[in-house]
């Protein structure tokens, strides 16, 4: 698509029109062919298209963004045994923990399992080198087949 | 009235007529009165023009007998007469096209003439008949004037329209019929049609700028339904019309209550301009994707067509079903309206006012990224409180999905 680049000159922030008519007034604007208004920075020197490294390291923030809070909600469901177990282990009572361990073992065992798979997903998603692979990294846990 | 005992042809008048034999066109052009005294051994067959003319009449209507006579009915005036009179002549004009304008027939009262009085206290309009002789001339014409008309009882009955179960006998094109169906139809000059509502719009066919001039009847469609497709009704605050956003070019200013639906086709262009001209107010929104295709991008709202890079804050959460609640936040370039895949529906409420710049969005739709149905709400806004937000703006989806329906009503 085109856009048309300009420094907004109140707000002194870098806009993009996405019709031309959109343009203010008295402002200079120059014409870019991009794929998305996202594409364009303006570096403090000039305007330009971002480059490909720029655009991995914001689809990286993203995507480890994204990861951040799908782990919480996974996570959120079990810990309501973790409460429990903290609970008796605050109370001294080692026998009831060994307990709850034992009765949650499943969920634990599941909890370990999501947070190794959440480590294991950060590194992918940082080691990425390109756009392509990075789109390419699901963020779907799914259960261990032994689980 | 004065007593008239027929019109005379003059020489002139003869002579006309027998050209018009050979097919010239015998036109009639005006009608003289006059009050001239015919001496006794006047040969009226030889005047060229009435002895005292006073008073020049158009001809009104003009119709073949069928005896070798034409009747031309003309409207006895005084309107505008400065001076009253008798009227003892009355003189028939016609063109001749060899010597002009002549005298073709006079006829002539002598003391059996009334007194046409000047324009004042008495007012005189009366309808005349005259005839004359054609013989046989086949093209007979007149000059018609309608500069005064007097409608008779039979030309009222004819030319009003008739409610009735069978068709009129009497036709001519134009002439109206209400028909047993209670449908207003019209003679075309071959067949009964019936009368259509004509509609000058041009937004998918309607005029989305036009507004109707006080006291129109919105039409009823042809079942008798009413038909706001070209119109609308409207109080005094508040306007019910919907119309089609997709021929839009330019912004249109929705008046509140009105409202303009598009379809939006992501797989063809990732932008849709929406065209609404914004002088702040609020409003509501409908988007729906109505087939889910896995797609994983977000839908942003850039208010007056431009991205305004990191000019926004949002805050949302969502419920997938299922699945614990989660939350976020950030910053945007753009209203950020949508998370869930571009699939499901999604209500939008907007205020468009400039301190108060921000949009709401409720969703439910399938989300790709717990591979369930999920529910979001999303607030955004636009924190600059400077900056007027003069156009709707444009939608801009991130991935292409499916084809999507959209709906935007000016609330206030």
């Amino acid at each position: 698509m085109k856009v048309w680049v300009y420094i907004h000159p109140e707000l002194e922030i870098l806009c993009c029109a996405l019709l031309q008519e959109s343009i203010p007034d008295n402002v200079e604007a120059i014409e870019f062919e991009v794929e998305s208004p996202n594409d364009i920075v303006y570096d403090g020197y000039q305007i330009r298209l971002k480059t490909q490294d720029e655009k991995l390291q914001e689809l990286k923030a993203q995507k480890l963004s994204e990861l951040k809070t799908y782990v919480a909600g996974l996570l959120v469901q079990s810990d309501y045994i973790i409460t429990k177990i903290a609970e008796a282990q605050i109370a001294g009572d080692t026998e009831a923990v060994e307990q709850l361990k034992q009765k949650y073992s499943v969920q634990l065992q599941q909890r370990e399992a999501i947070r190794l798979w959440n480590e294991q997903m950060k590194q992918a998603i940082k080691n990425a080198q390109s756009l392509d692979e990075l789109l390419s990294l699901e963020i779907n846990f799914k259960e261990p087949m032994n689980a | 009235m004065a007593d008239f005992r027929g019109t005379i042809l003059t020489q002139r008048g003869r002579n006309l007529l027998a050209k018009a034999q050979t097919g010239t066109t015998l036109t009639f052009t005006k009608i003289k009165l006059g009050d001239g005294l015919w001496i006794s051994n006047t040969d009226p067959t030889q005047l060229n023009d009435l002895v005292s003319p006073k008073l020049n009449l158009p001809i009104q209507e003009i119709r073949v007998v069928g005896d070798g006579t034409v009747r031309l009915r003309f409207v006895l005036t005084n309107t505008g007469l400065s001076q009253g009179f008798f009227m003892r002549e009355i003189g028939i004009y016609a063109q001749d096209p060899a010597l002009g304008e002549i005298l073709y027939a006079v006829a002539y009262a002598g003391d059996r003439a009334d007194f046409i009085p000047s324009d004042g206290v008495t007012k005189v309009e009366n309808v005349v008949d005259i005839y004359t002789v054609i013989a046989n001339a086949q093209n007979v014409t007149a000059v018609i004037s309608d500069s005064v008309v007097l409608a008779t009882k039979q030309d009222i009955n004819t030319v009003k329209p008739e409610a009735s179960s069978t068709a009129p006998n009497l036709t001519y094109p134009g002439k109206l019929w209400v028909d047993a169906a209670s449908f207003l139809k019209y003679f075309d000059g071959s067949n009964w049609k019936n009368v259509k509502a004509s509609f000058a719009d041009t937004v998918d066919g309607f005029h989305a700028s036009l507004t109707p001039a006080p006291n129109v009847i919105v039409p009823l469609d042809m079942n008798g339904v009413l038909d706001l497709s070209a119109s609308y009704v409207k109080s005094s605050d508040y306007a019910f019309r919907r119309i089609n956003g997709d021929n839009l070019t330019s912004d249109y200013l929705l008046q509140i209550g009105e409202e303009i639906i598009y379809t939006w086709d992501t797989t063809k262009s990732l932008t849709k301009p929406l065209y609404i001209a914004n002088a702040g107010g609020w409003y509501e929104m409908d988007i729906v994707f109505p087939v889910y295709t896995g797609v994983n991008g977000r839908l942003f709202l850039y208010p007056n067509n431009t991205v305004y890079v990191n000019a926004f804050t949002w805050g949302g959460f969502s419920v997938p079903d299922g699945v614990a609640p989660g939350g976020g936040s950030g910053t945007s370039s753009g209203f950020y309206l949508h998370k869930a895949g571009l699939s499901g529906y999604t209500k939008v409420f907007v205020s468009t006012f400039v301190a108060c710049k921000m949009v709401l969005c409720i969703l439910r739709g399938y989300h790709p990224d717990f591979n369930a149905m999920s529910t979001l709400v999303i607030f955004s806004s636009w924190n600059d409180i400077t900056t007027y937000w003069t156009s709707f703006g444009t939608l801009v989806a991130e991935q292409p999905n499916s084809e999507a329906f959209i709906r935007i009503r000016r609330l206030y």
